[in-house]
């Protein structure tokens, strides 16, 4: 077998499950054979805010059911770290489209003309459905006495001195909206109750996509209490991006109770409810809006004194994953900056709209547009050009973090500057650009179009924010060697389209001299796989491909042929760190990512069209387990990230409801839109890392933004703080002073 | 109503609800769940189809309008010789990530070989301007398709 | 899985005639490419589109296929001058791709939905349509076409600006059916690029392919000529130069306004003066009133009244760059 160091990695093989997912040999949720399953669907709220006073469901045909909050045997709240959300709605109807009840049969269509006798009579109550009615609680109070789901604060440093003695004070308010995951594989799952499998008391099997079995396990199991057992199997997605991360455990634990109902009058019947593209834009979690204010203290040379940042995030009518996002956005709130003192203060406020959810990024899109939004505001206040007054503060290692933890990794920002400056020409061009800049005077300065071109430098705490590895996940992961040889990965992770059925092959195969494609990988089963995590927080590869890593140098000191052996690795947390999470104190994160993404743009007077001509992405992941992998995520993840600056508008009417309601109506981008994207990553191994692997599928998604609104920005010589940029706002900004 | 329909060159003859998807018949009546359903509503390409020699989008199509109609889906083209490269170089471009459109591309790209065996960047991104992919940024489907014109030279 | 649902009463005919007595004996929905119908009568997944009505698909009819020029000299047809006649069968890769087809109008199919939609899609289902936003309507009606109705009683010809009355509204009655599109030849000339005529065509999409129109503009502007209505003043041969009258002048705007905004009185304004003299500011204000549009979830009045009136000006600048 050959040792770990010689064997490149990095260079790319092809895609394990690629001709298979070419040839339509992949197999989703929604390609199962269920022939005998009952066709489920939920019945929502019609209403945005109120109390249901009456029910009325009509009189069902025989094998056709309705299921609600009385038949919940456990706890009827999501179990999502607090569990405000009901699983199925009481009567409090927070917002529209809440889960109050199932309707289940065995024909698709005449469910379909059951579900719309289903009524209810209601009170309706004012609602609030921006973060200012929020705030102000609108309609009273809908969390706690005032919408405020998660209050943090961090500081460091004395501001108000800092503050009251600078030179300058730069001032700013950056906005960004809401965005949908669109996975293209809409949201799915299976559900039955055997009353014989397992344990007395029967199991409860869940399948489909998602992104975290253990979740969607300990959700179910919240909900129908002691009684049955629960297995979760995760089927491949066709993406998740976050958006199969809690929505699937929303949607898993009322179905299990649907599976329990139906299958004591019927044992083995599956329910299968695979959700219309509609009902998932309409329903399913999105990324949290966000407004920060953002105030920066300077000395006369520009100087970087000071920070105070105020966070908003729209957290909707759950607080489900608020709180996680809100601190993740808090952490990333003075992005790759070294600042003498900061007060930072974020906080998740209630509207009556869908909960917000995950989303690639986690608070860190939204945190991170913010700050480097404000740094570009604050070059141009001194007259200097944005990227050499950035490069004034970077941070360094043993630099203390915005928590007081240390920047343990060397940083490389300056190489991957000079890599995309290199690529992109972004030095030159920047100042071409800002020459041909005359002042901008609306429509009668002509019709030929500008160009700008812009840059962003940020980072990504990779890995669960503070001590969730070790306080909560304790993920294990293990191999199995089988009696002929064949070496088998049991972990949790799903694949999501990110690649750990070939990146984690190729770990251990390089490890144990097996060629990647000869090694398996087990499906993502409960009953069979240790729970190695949720497929979250860009920790597969790092924390989960190390804990693979590990097992597999173990096994392959105690390899025995022709014996069956397991080997089980459990985490553990690195050496060095220490992070108190009630005071939110220490290293949030293990390491960093680090990321820079230059976007060049041309903008079009006559139409306020913006057309991205260059992008480019250059990151330190540490290592690069597979070139094409590591490419293909940082061009998946910019095309996401332009589409959020760009493109994907999403708001929300009076009632709370997404007016953008079809893949019609939310402009993602085509192939036509934008061009290649320039990638490239620069190796700096991580000690704790599978090869010196960092986690990075959510910081390529991290930059691409705040690159086109800089770019945007010299264009057409006006701030820009707030995203989407769609044409219409680039006409308000541009109109804004006329 | 009774339709007689060829997919990938098999001759069915089915007794159908005439307003049913071809999309449906495809996944639910002859267990070809290769193409997907994305959206419902022609906006995504996840359900392309090749009928009657054009690239279409099966979720759009009424079964009593399929009538004596030849109908390829990503079934049959992978077992072609221009689908076994084309889904090699799929797999060696890393052209699929979660891999749910990459039917659908699959089918576009047959759909453009046939019109033209080399195409440029543009003209494939043109082609592909009817399927939707969320994870890719589509350049690894554009090198992957570049990748099969080229090996497939001759096909 | 058939469905709990009545069976449909549907008919596939191959003739016009039977479609026609079908037409009349039932009011049936028609359904060529059904890339709208499809849509807009869906369903949850997996389940088929819930129409009520009797469905009568013409996508089977081959007299309504082809693309023809008919000349009143040696066609059967009572026409006036030779014209391009389009059938209503026709799907738009056929029409987009077909050398007798305007170029303007080639252009704007070629930008319509992605390519398998437009493997289905027909003109005639775009126009029926008649939405605000649809994109072959601008050049349809600078190119002044017409559409042929039939019913089991007789033929009828409408020019395009009575058929459409208002979204999603036509003057078509539920015994007709749309035939044929006709397009004259003479309005038809159309090597933009050539001195004498200038064309224009702009869509702006939500994005750049597979979009629905915000608002689109279609321009054709032609250069005085031997036979063209020129003042003493033109040259007889090229049209080009400073001295060059406009004696065309068409402009049609789309989605920004209940139909299609074609204004002949500021036309009027343009033809028969020299492109050099005009002010493109003067005649977008001209065009002002006539510019209504509205907010909705793919963009807003602010923004389609401002740039459709600088695509006017576009348009009017295009020509004064030839001249």
């Amino acid at each position: 077998m050959s040792s770990p160091g010689q064997f490149d990695i990095t260079a790319a093989i092809a895609r394990i499950d690629g001709k298979d997912k070419a040839a339509g040999r992949a197999v989703y949720i929604g390609d199962v054979d269920y022939r005998s399953a009952l066709t489920a669907r939920y019945y929502r709220s019609p209403f945005t805010r109120g109390t249901i006073t009456k029910l009325t469901v009509p009189p069902l045909p025989p094998g056709y059911y309705w299921i609600d909050h009385r038949d919940v045997p456990g706890h009827n709240g999501i179990a999502l770290i607090k569990t405000d959300l009901p699983a199925f709605a009481v009567d409090e109807i927070r917002y529209r489209g809440q889960i109050i009840g199932i309707l289940c049969g065995p024909d698709a269509e005449e469910v379909d003309r059951l579900l719309a006798l289903v009524a209810v009579a209601y009170e309706a109550k004012e609602a609030a459905v921006t973060l200012d009615e929020g705030l102000s609680c609108k309609g009273g109070a809908m969390a706690g006495t005032d919408n405020i789901y998660a209050d943090l604060n961090l500081s460091h440093g004395d501001t108000d001195a800092a503050f009251a003695s600078a030179a300058r004070i730069v001032e700013g308010v950056y906005e960004t909206g809401f965005q949908e995951q669109l996975y293209m594989e809409t949201q799915g799952l299976v559900a039955v109750y055997d009353p014989c499998a397992g344990d007395a008391g029967g199991t409860v099997t869940i399948h489909g996509s998602m992104q975290c079995p253990y979740y969607v396990k300990h959700a179910a199991e919240e909900v129908l209490g002691d009684a049955v057992s629960v297995r979760v199997m995760g089927s491949p997605m066709g993406g998740g991006f976050g958006g199969k991360e809690d929505y699937p455990e929303i949607m898993g634990a009322p179905l299990a109770v649907a599976a329990l109902v139906v299958g004591r009058a019927e044992p083995g019947r599956p329910l299968r409810m695979l959700f219309d593209r509609t009902e998932d834009m309409a329903f399913t979690s999105k990324r949290h809006p966000s407004r920060a204010r953002i105030r920066t203290a300077h000395g006369a040379n520009g100087e970087l004194l000071a920070i105070d940042s105020d966070i908003l995030l729209d957290g909707g009518a759950y607080e489900t994953y608020s709180l996680i996002v809100l601190m993740r956005a808090v952490f990333h709130s003075t992005g790759v900056y070294n600042v003498p003192s900061a007060r930072v203060r974020g906080r998740a406020v209630a509207t009556s709209t869908v909960p917000s959810g995950a989303f690639r990024g986690f608070g860190a899109p939204q945190a991170l547009f913010g700050i480097e939004m404000h740094m570009e505001k604050c070059a141009r206040a001194f007259g200097v050009e944005p990227l050499s007054y950035r490069e004034r503060f970077f941070l360094k290692r043993g630099d203390r973090t915005v928590t007081g933890g240390t920047i343990h990794e060397t940083v490389i920002l300056d190489r991957l500057i000079a890599r995309i400056d290199e690529l992109s020409g972004y030095r030159a061009r920047r100042e071409t650009y800002e020459r041909a800049q005359s002042a901008w005077n609306g429509p009668a300065a002509g019709r030929a179009t500008r160009r700008g071109i812009g840059i962003s430098v940020f980072n990504h705490g990779a890995g669960f924010t503070g001590d969730g590895e070790q306080r909560i996940i304790k993920g294990r992961a293990s191999l199995r060697k089988r009696a002929d040889g064949v070496v088998e990965i049991l972990t949790a992770a799903t694949e999501m389209g990110q690649g750990p059925t070939t990146t984690f092959r190729k770990v251990v195969g390089a490890v144990l001299g097996i060629a990647p494609e000869a090694v398996v990988v087990a499906e993502p089963d409960t009953g069979v796989v240790p729970d190695s995590g949720p497929t979250v927080a860009s920790r597969t590869i790092m924390i989960v491909g190390y804990l693979l890593q590990e097992a597999a140098k173990e096994l392959r000191e105690i390899w025995v042929d022709g014996k069956e052996q397991t080997v089980t690795r459990a985490y553990e947390m690195p050496p060095g760190l220490a992070w108190d999470q009630d005071t939110l104190h220490g290293d949030a994160y293990a390491c960093f990512g680090w990321g820079v993404n230059v976007c060049e743009v041309e903008f079009d007077p006559v139409s306020y069209e913006v057309k991205i001509i260059g992008a480019w992405g250059v990151y330190d992941v540490g290592r690069a387990i597979d070139e094409r992998v590591v490419n293909g995520q940082i061009q998946g993840g910019m095309s996401q990230a332009l589409g959020y600056a760009a493109l994907e508008k999403l708001a929300v009417d009076g009632e709370g409801r997404f007016m953008q309601r079809t893949m019609a109506d939310y402009i993602v981008p085509t192939s036509l839109d934008f061009p290649r994207t320039g990638a490239a990553t620069i190796d700096n191994p991580y000690a704790y890392g599978p090869f010196g692997a960092k986690g990075m599928g959510e910081m390529v998604h991290d930059g691409g933004h705040m690159a086109y609104a800089a770019a945007v920005e010299q264009a057409i010589g006006k701030d820009c703080p707030r995203i989407p940029l769609v044409p219409e706002t680039i006409l308000e900004i541009v109109h804004d002073e006329d | 109503m009774k339709i007689e329909i060829t997919v990938n060159g098999t001759r069915h003859s089915l007794e159908v609800d005439p307003l049913r998807r071809l999309l449906d018949i495809l996944r639910d009546d002859l267990g070809l769940v290769g193409t997907k359903e994305g959206c419902g509503e022609g906006e995504c390409g996840a359900c392309s189809v090749i009928m009657d020699g054009k690239l279409v989008n099966s979720c759009l199509i009424p079964v009593a309008q399929c009538e004596n109609a030849d109908v390829t889906t990503v079934e049959g083209i992978a077992a072609s010789p221009r689908g076994e490269i084309i889904t090699t170089s799929f797999a060696n471009m890393h052209s699929a990530q979660c891999g749910f459109c990459t039917p659908g591309m699959v089918m576009a790209t047959e759909a453009l070989l046939r019109r033209n065996p080399d195409p440029g960047e543009q003209e494939i991104r043109e082609g592909l301007a009817g399927n939707i992919c969320r994870c890719t940024g589509y350049d690894m489907i554009v090198d992957g398709i570049l990748d099969a014109a080229k090996r497939g030279k001759g096909i | 899985m058939t469905g709990t649902q009545n069976p449909k009463r549907v008919l596939r005919p191959l003739s016009l005639h039977t479609a026609l007595l079908w037409r009349k004996e039932t009011g049936a929905l028609l359904f060529a490419g059904g890339t709208d119908l499809m849509v807009r009568h869906r369903g949850y997944t997996g389940t088929g589109p819930r129409i009520d009505r009797p469905v009568l698909f013409l996508d089977a009819v081959e007299e309504l296929r082809g693309i023809r020029v008919v000349d009143p000299a040696n066609d059967a047809a009572i026409i006036a001058a030779p014209m391009v006649e389009i059938g209503a069968g026709c799907v738009l890769s056929d029409i987009e791709s077909h050398p007798a087809v305007p170029e303007l109008l080639q252009r704007s199919i070629g930008l319509i939905a992605a390519p398998g939609l437009r493997n289905r899609a027909t003109l005639a289902g775009n126009i029926c349509n008649a939405s605000p936003a649809g994109d072959s309507l601008p050049p349809l009606f600078v190119l002044d076409a017409a559409v042929v109705l039939e019913s089991i009683a007789g033929e009828r010809v409408v020019p395009i600006g009575e058929f459409i009355t208002g979204p999603g509204t036509t003057i078509l009655r539920d015994d007709e059916i749309v035939t044929a599109i006709r397009i004259p030849v003479h309005a038809a000339s159309s090597a933009s690029g050539s001195a004498r005529e200038t064309v224009y065509y702009r869509k702006v999409g939500t994005r750049a392919a597979n979009a629905l129109s915000k608002l689109s503009g279609a321009g054709i502007a032609r250069f005085g000529g031997a036979g063209a209505g020129a003042d003493a003043g033109a040259k007889a041969d090229a049209g080009a130069g400073a001295d060059a009258v406009i004696v065309d002048f068409r402009l049609a705007l789309g989605a920004v306004a209940p139909v299609i905004v074609r204004v002949p009185e500021v036309e009027a304004m343009v033809t028969g003066r020299r492109a050099a003299e005009l002010d493109p500011a003067e005649i977008a204000e001209a065009y002002a009133p006539y510019i209504r549009p509205i907010s909705d979830q793919r963009s807003t009045a602010a923004y389609r009244k401002l740039v459709a009136l600088n695509m006017v000006q576009e348009f009017v600048a295009k020509l004064q760059e030839k001249s």
